[in-house]
């Protein structure tokens, strides 16, 4: 089931455009743009039969980004999180069009067809990067490394053209007996619970791949406009009136998007599809090889929701068997520095002469001496865990006119914040702390797993003209999340009570919260309302001990301004931020915005649908 | 001694909030029948002639009516109007004009209103009648007006007492059991521009009409579906109102697209913006008015004979956008006017309650108790928005309709009208089963 990792890497194929031919692409582009939401109004395609319906509704964006803040040299000295940041050291660092595509087909209002599709191309990565530092370049091009390319993955979703189907399922209803069924086959999504903003903590974790690298370019976003469609089978069934039960089976799997490597918002030049090496020292590579990925047919689930007339608000119960969309990452170097009496002894092959302390580098297998000469000194490996098990409640009430929500969930075998686990052959495993000497297959992994708590409190509400605005939306969300046992590979987990000491160990408990707050103005001009967008994530206490789960003192924040024009065009310009520590060895405190601390931006969307 | 006083306030105010008030004698109600209607309105005609006598109503349908179409042509159609109403003779009729027309009237010079011929086109099923008759000597309201008890199937208070009972009648009217509408929102912004603000198909219920298990918690459920703009496409609301408003209070919930489930909604009430409008208006302006009463004192004017929107097909089936689009008001010779009496109702914020309207005039049709016109007026006492409610009669249903509302801001300039041409309809159906009205059945149905 793995994917292929890199990669041969085009070095042609795809025609750089000059600045002038781009300007005359974007200018034609907006054009179209504001011709299609002119002629608004034919969504609905009149099919001739009463019984069907046919609509097809299309979204045409551009998006433009400018850098603000300047490169952090710390930042920087980490060969494995620099590419993106030294790609775009400065201007434009986005100039995107996007369109998507919708069609739903219904008949008798009971069964249909879903289908929608995005395309896209980003004149901002048509070449020209600023990056000229080969040395801690992680993209390869014929086993070499090479600065200010971008691997072809990375060029697939960033610089396109290239397009991507979403949804595609059917859907129906019918009444069995009495009782009501809904059901969905294909590719789509499906959301349980009562989070609006966390990505990570919420009952619906991993029930579809999140789109991390969207989701930073837009502070705020609800998790609905983050979650990638998987093929699957929803069916909802209700009983009783005050009751419904559901469930869905998998029939695909993958993992979140990130931001690739070498892209802006790249964080990481190693883990995402387009990571192609790992530099473990000075001309020291580890070469990327298959990922661990879980079998999409174990991943299923299952829940109620019953609103009976006393409680006067949802409980919901549910239980899921998932896999991560999240990796832990294994390493598997083939040089080490042992005492030269134990390298000889297990016949490896010695490199050099020992130092003053009797070590000395051995090579061991699978290693060439080609290979080793040339830098590449063994393999890395993203490991999907599979086998997480939950168990979660929820309630959702309205308290004084506000939606409360809450949920509060238990993982089972859930894979947990990790060192990179070393696998090495059988007799170094044996004497070294955490490590394995197999090569992870299957949604194997062999980082630290164990049993999590995971909280989640949010308040929803509206408020009416006030002397400042003419209404506003504000949703608050607190999160907490809490170890309560590890189950594997202790060793590996980043906290002190394995020895790790450094900034971005985890702690028992976390707590995080999110706000988003617009306010609204309408008809500031004829036919224009206006929003302020305001949006804040951030760690309050503690290192979430799960991948992407929050931290102190690291999150993001944006302010915007948008315009709705017409109902028709909408403009939004926005400043982001994104914030968090860096330590000792410069190592960001764990979170994506630590990494990203210097990458604030400025953008502009323009956007109509028609 | 300051101290005891308030107490003793608050001790009556305590006991007027418990009370239950209401329901007429029997001598009194012996009325209904003779000298009114069942539902309260006066049989007789107006001193000149201009209100005819009420004689049962419209309850045949125009030949040209398709039945299943949810679209009902004009049985007025040949009609010429009588005489039109503009700044320059509008002192002659200031009697008989809602101080909203006045206003119009005076700030645009192509504003006009044609008076047509009235006619008293309603009639309501039997069952509701009788019901109303029994209803005038058992329905009571309870907690301050908020709550309604001991009514039944029919209108609550054909002789009201005050403010609120008529209130109430307006929130009861029988508009029938079950129906599905498909309506488009437009807004007309100072500049003439026209954008539409949503299209949508509301299902709406009465379970406190229903024939079979009719209920006597909830009188109305409403589920909103988005069709447009494409970027509201998929997005849906329902919401349920208590007879017992003041305790159980309103329920609303809101379908996410992209997540599909589902989540209580906060606020779609009072005066939180109403986004199928896109904020030209109020939630609670939807229907003229509907919701809860609790930010309000209501006091009942009384009767007056008024020139209101009547009989109004063309603007609510038949006219296309294209047509009744026109700067600053909608084109005045696609509207009818019609003389009516009407029970006038003032609504005064409370103290300590907030609201942006601070005052508001209903004026209630008296052969249906449908909101027809209302006035409301900002904290400084400025008149804010008037809106018109055109009434058709569902002369094949025997049921009232008047839930597309011309809207106007007086202070921005804009206005906003809704139509059921162009695609639009509304269908009387039966009452959908008690699953399609759990909300978490908008989460398995979204198809966004």
């Amino acid at each position: 089931m793995s994917r292929t990792v890199c990669r041969k890497c085009r070095t042609s194929g795809t025609a750089v455009r000059s600045k002038a031919s781009g300007k005359r692409w974007i200018m034609t582009a907006l054009l179209v743009l504001i011709a299609a939401g002119g002629n608004a109004g034919a969504i609905e395609i009149p099919t001739g039969y009463d019984d069907v319906s046919l609509r097809w509704d299309n979204t045409l964006r551009y998006s433009y980004a400018y850098r603000v803040a300047k490169q952090d040299q710390r930042l920087l000295a980490n060969p494995n999180t620099d590419d993106g940041d030294r790609n775009f050291a400065h201007g434009t660092v986005g100039n995107r069009l996007d369109l998507l595509s919708e069609l739903d087909l219904t008949y008798k209002k009971s069964y249909g067809i879903r289908l929608s599709g995005a395309g896209w191309y980003d004149f901002a990565y048509e070449g020209g990067f600023s990056n000229s530092s080969t040395d801690t370049s992680n993209h390869l091009e014929n086993g070499v490394p090479v600065a200010g390319r971008l691997n072809s993955e990375a060029k697939r979703w960033y610089l396109g053209p290239n397009g991507e189907l979403q949804d595609a399922f059917t859907f129906g209803k019918f009444t069995l007996g009495e009782i009501p069924v809904n059901f969905k086959v294909g590719r789509h999504t499906v959301f349980w619970g009562e989070s609006l903003l966390t990505t990570t903590h919420g009952i619906s974790y991993g029930q579809a791949p999140i789109d991390a690298a969207k989701g930073l370019t837009m502070p705020g976003a609800e998790v609905k406009e983050l979650f990638r469609p998987l093929n699957q089978i929803s069916v909802q069934v209700q009983p009783r009136k005050d009751l419904v039960v559901f469930g869905q089976y998998y029939l695909e799997w993958d993992s979140d998007r990130l931001p690739e490597a070498g892209t802006y918002l790249g964080f990481s030049d190693v883990i995402q599809r387009s990571g192609e090496s790992l530099i473990a020292g000075p001309g020291q590579r580890l070469i990327r090889a298959g990922d661990s990925e879980p079998s999409p047919f174990n991943n299923w689930g299952a829940g109620i929701r019953y609103n009976p007339d006393w409680l006067d608000g949802t409980f919901g119960l549910y239980y899921r068997r998932f896999a991560d969309t999240q990796p832990q990452i294994a390493v598997r170097p083939t040089v080490a520095s042992l005492p030269s009496a134990v390298g000889s002894g297990l016949g490896y092959t010695q490199l050099a002469a020992p130092d003053a302390n009797g070590n000395a580098p051995f090579a061991f297998s699978p290693a060439s001496i080609p290979d080793i000469a040339a830098g590449r000194v063994g393999n890395y490996y993203m490991t999907y865990g599979r086998n997480i098990d939950l168990l979660g409640v929820s309630l959702s009430k309205n308290i004084l006119g506000v939606s409360v929500g809450a949920e509060l969930s238990y993982r089972w075998n859930m894979p947990l914040v990790s060192n990179p686990v070393l696998i090495l052959p059988s007799p170094l495993a044996a004497a070294t702390a955490g490590a394995v000497s197999t090569i992870p297959t299957d949604g194997q992994t062999f980082g630290a797993r164990g049993n999590t708590v995971h909280g989640v409190l949010n308040f929803l509400g509206t408020t009416a003209k006030t002397p400042l605005f003419d209404a506003s939306t504000w949703m608050v969300e607190f999160v907490w999340n809490h170890l309560d046992r590890v189950t594997q590979n202790k060793a590996a987990l980043k906290w002190a009570d394995s020895g790790y000491t450094a900034i971005d160990a985890v702690t028992r408990d976390f707590f995080g919260t999110s706000v988003n707050f617009t306010p609204t103005w309408f008809q500031v001009f004829p036919g224009v309302d206006m929003t302020l967008p305001l949006s804040f994530s951030g760690g309050l206490s503690g290192n979430s001990v799960v991948n992407g789960g929050g931290n102190r003192d690291a999150g993001t924040w944006s302010a915007g301004l948008g315009f709705d024009i017409l109902t028709q065009y909408k403009v939004d310009l926005k400043y982001i931020d994104f914030y968090g520590r860096i330590g000792a060895d410069n190592t960001p405190n764990g979170s994506v915005t630590a990494a990203l601390r210097d990458r604030d931006m400025l953008t502009l969307t323009v956007s109509t649908k028609f | 001694m300051k101290l005891r006083t308030n107490l003793i306030v608050a001790g009556l105010t305590l006991a007027y909030a418990t009370a239950a008030l209401g329901a007429v004698s029997a001598e009194e109600a012996k009325k209904l029948g003779a000298t009114l209607t069942a539902i309260g309105a006066e049989k007789g005609g107006n001193a000149d002639g201009s209100i005819p006598p009420y004689t049962g109503g419209l309850t045949t349908a125009p030949a040209s009516y398709k039945a299943g179409s949810g679209v009902r042509p004009s049985p007025y159609a040949d009609e010429k109007p009588l005489f039109s109403i503009t700044a320059k003779n509008m002192d002659q009729y200031a009697s008989k004009l809602t101080e909203g027309s006045k206003a119009l009237l005076k700030k645009y010079p192509t504003y006009r209103m044609d008076v047509y011929k009235t006619h008293r086109t309603v009639a309501l099923p039997k069952h509701v009648l009788d019901a109303t008759i029994k209803n005038a000597v058992t329905a009571q309201t309870a907690n301050g007006g908020l709550s309604v008890r001991n009514a039944k199937g029919g209108i609550p208070f054909p002789i009201p007492k005050d403010g609120y009972e008529a209130m109430w009648n307006h929130l009861l009217a029988y508009k029938g059991e079950a129906y599905e509408i498909r309506y488009k929102y437009y807004n007309v912004d100072a500049a003439a521009r026209r954008t539409l603000a949503t299209e949508g198909i509301v299902i709406q219920e009465y379970p406190y009409y229903f024939r079979d298990n009719p209920s006597k918690e909830t009188y109305l459920m409403v589920n909103v579906n988005y069709l447009a703009p494409a970027r509201r496409a998929g997005e849906s609301m329902m919401l349920k109102d208590p007879l017992n408003m003041a305790e159980a209070g309103r329920r609303a919930w809101q379908y996410l697209p992209g997540q599909r489930r589902v989540k209580l909604a906060p606020d779609v009430a009072f005066d939180t913006p109403d986004p199928g409008a896109a904020g030209m208006t109020t939630y609670d302006d939807n229907f003229l008015y509907n919701g809860s009463m609790e930010r309000y004192t209501m006091k009942l004017i009384g009767k007056k004979e008024v020139y209101v929107q009547y009989n109004s097909y063309k603007t609510n089936y038949l006219a296309k956008a294209d047509e009744l689009t026109m700067p600053k008001h909608v084109n005045p010779d696609c509207v009818r006017w019609e003389l009516h009496r009407v029970w006038v109702v003032e609504a005064t914020l409370k103290p300590g309650k907030r609201h942006i309207y601070a005052k508001r005039t209903f004026y209630l049709d008296e052969d249906s108790w449908l909101g027809l016109a209302t006035e409301s007026y900002d904290a400084r006492g400025q008149l804010f928005r008037t809106q018109f409610a055109g009434l058709t009669h569902g002369y094949d249903v025997m049921a009232p309709y008047n839930e597309l509302m011309i809207s106007y801001d007086l202070i921005a300039g804009v206005y906003k009208f809704g139509t059921e041409a162009e695609g639009g309809y509304i269908r009387y159906n039966k009452p959908r089963p008690a699953s399609f009205w759990n909300p978490e059945n908008m989460a398995g149905s979204g198809v966004r």
